[in-house]
């Protein structure tokens, strides 16, 4: 714990070295040139270096808080809040790992829940597999249901329908849960406004330099901005492999709808714009396979970014004026401006530094330019690495991170959100994936 | 005599020109890789999205409805019945 609070503080002090570098940098090019069209670019530039340092700031911050609280002690009632919960399981085409993902959920560390799983339609021998263990376990019953194929959003609906408890944990059906997921999760049902909990999504398969990036990315990225929002209870993503609900907020809000790409990215701000709080736990695990080929990575990218954008079209009114509070307000801009406008204000961002430095003459810019950047993700991967206790081993692989992998992701986002505002046809397509689970 | 700081600048400045350059090109290998996916087969019949669900119950023999099939998987209406016992009776039979 020591060397993780070493680390931590470490990479504070790197950041405010570095946000003072960037204003030393920017000031000098600035007042280096009179040409007004170079004085614009270098605005912009300096533009997205003060938005870059000022979201890695709020972002680091807000989820360290969040860090400290959820190292408090739990409150002495939370001990002996251990309400029934339903695991709600959609599995379509999943008879290679469905008796083993069943398997792994009975091993939880919670006294009484039920595993129900909703076969949706399969075209293999899925629901016979898992019929094969339907009974009851202890403190665990495991049921399972057939319907005809609608989709996800539809199963994990006909879940909620038939879920006997009063909490249920919505999971993917190829995704894996840590033991002490329900136990880290439940405690914050225990205020009676949080209407739902996000999980703490981790790459299982780490075994190529895509699935490597992924991996820090989820910590660095996904996970950092959730445990951000965390602290103001006001998640806008509950993560599909992992969310835990109040059912009566699930029925209140009408479950899952099925017109977006991102049900679980609806059904978040469906509960959010109602006034429910939610929270994040990150002991509440559960490990997922990334995409291992970049052409998957990149049609998941794509597919997620116009379903967010689904999404808040939906909810635009939110975004307009602060109807369900501003806290809500805050976290819908902030799910916007993560899936338009930062994706384009970082490559923009580069090939403005990039012109504007090989335009003045001073190419040799683009090095420290590169290096402050770098080092900026570098300590950023060590702070959330250390934050989460993960394989330390990822932060180098920071190094690629901007202006390699982000290069990636951000292009794909940026011709999604084009092909989403251009209303261009998509489909849902199922993802390849290894079975490495 | 080589300026190191320019070559490694210069090196910075085209690897991430040519990465702008590879993630369009992968993104239009992805464009074209979908548009020559197979169609599916299964004809879809009406709309997918808003179906709404309504779950019934089974029939039983003794009001007329005949016997229920044989090695069927569980009707939802089964699970409906089995989510209304009281949780302390445990599973479904």
């Amino acid at each position: 714990m020591r060397r993780y609070f070493v680390v931590l503080l470490s990479s504070v002090l790197v950041l405010l070295v570095l946000g003072l570098a960037a204003t030393m940098l920017v000031r000098r090019v600035a007042f280096d040139t009179e040409s007004l069209a170079l004085r614009i670019g270098i605005g912009i530039v300096l533009t997205f270096l003060v938005l870059l340092i000022v979201r890695y700031f709020v972002l680091l911050w807000m989820g360290y808080l969040q860090h400290l609280e959820s190292k408090l002690e739990p409150p002495p009632e939370t001990e002996l809040f251990t309400p029934p919960v339903t695991i709600i399981v959609p599995a379509f085409d999943e008879e290679a790992v469905i008796q083993s993902a069943i398997r792994s959920l009975l091993e939880l560390d919670w006294p009484q829940y039920e595993i129900l799983v909703v076969d949706d339609g399969s075209t293999d021998a899925t629901y016979q597999r898992a019929a094969e263990l339907e009974g009851r376990y202890g403190g665990v019953t495991v049921r399972v249901v057939s319907k005809a194929n609608a989709g996800k959003a539809n199963a994990l609906n006909t879940g909620i329908a038939l879920a006997r408890s009063p909490f249920v944990l919505c999971m993917d059906g190829d995704s894996r849960l840590a033991r002490d997921t329900l136990r880290a999760a439940m405690r914050h049902f225990t205020d009676s406004r949080v209407g739902a909990v996000a999980g703490n999504v981790k790459v299982v398969n780490r075994n190529n330099l895509w699935t490597k990036l992924q991996a820090l990315e989820y910590i660095e990225g996904l996970n950092m901005a959730r445990r951000a929002q965390g602290f103001m209870r006001v998640v806008n993503i509950i993560p599909g492999p992992v969310g835990v609900f109040r059912r009566e907020a699930l029925t209140s809000v009408g479950g899952y709808d099925a017109d977006t790409y991102a049900e679980d990215a609806d059904l978040t701000l469906k509960l959010m714009t109602a006034g429910w709080h939610i929270a994040y736990e990150d002991r509440a695990i559960a490990w997922t396979e990334a995409p291992e080929q970049l052409l998957d990575l990149i049609k998941q990218r794509y597919r997620w970014t116009r379903g967010i954008l689904q999404a808040l079209r939906k909810h635009a009114r939110f975004l307009v004026a602060p109807f369900g509070g501003g806290s809500v307000w805050v976290s819908l801009q902030a799910m916007l401006f993560e899936a338009i406008i930062w994706p384009l204000v970082n490559i923009a961002g580069n090939l403005f530094f990039v012109i504007a430095a090989l335009s003045v003459g001073a190419a040799s810019f683009v090095l420290y330019w590169w290096l402050l950047l770098t080092l900026l993700d570098v300590a950023a991967a060590l702070y959330t690495v250390a934050m989460e206790e993960e394989d330390l081993a990822l932060v180098p692989y920071a190094v690629l991170y901007r202006f390699f992998f982000i290069v990636f992701i951000d292009v794909a986002k940026l011709f999604a959100t084009v092909e989403e505002f251009a209303n261009v046809r998509m489909s849902w397509g199922k993802l390849e994936r290894a079975g490495r689970i | 005599m080589v300026d190191i700081n320019a070559l490694l600048s210069t090196i910075i400045l085209v690897a991430f020109v040519v990465t702008v350059v590879l993630a369009i090109g992968s993104y239009a290998a992805y464009k074209l890789r979908e548009r020559r996916r197979p169609v599916s087969t299964m004809a879809v019949e009406g709309p997918v999205f808003f179906e709404r669900f309504y779950p019934h119950r089974r029939p039983s023999p003794e009001r007329g409805g005949g016997e229920p099939p044989q090695h069927k998987a569980r009707s939802v209406g089964d699970a409906i019945a089995d989510r209304d016992r009281d949780w302390s009776e445990g599973a479904p039979s």
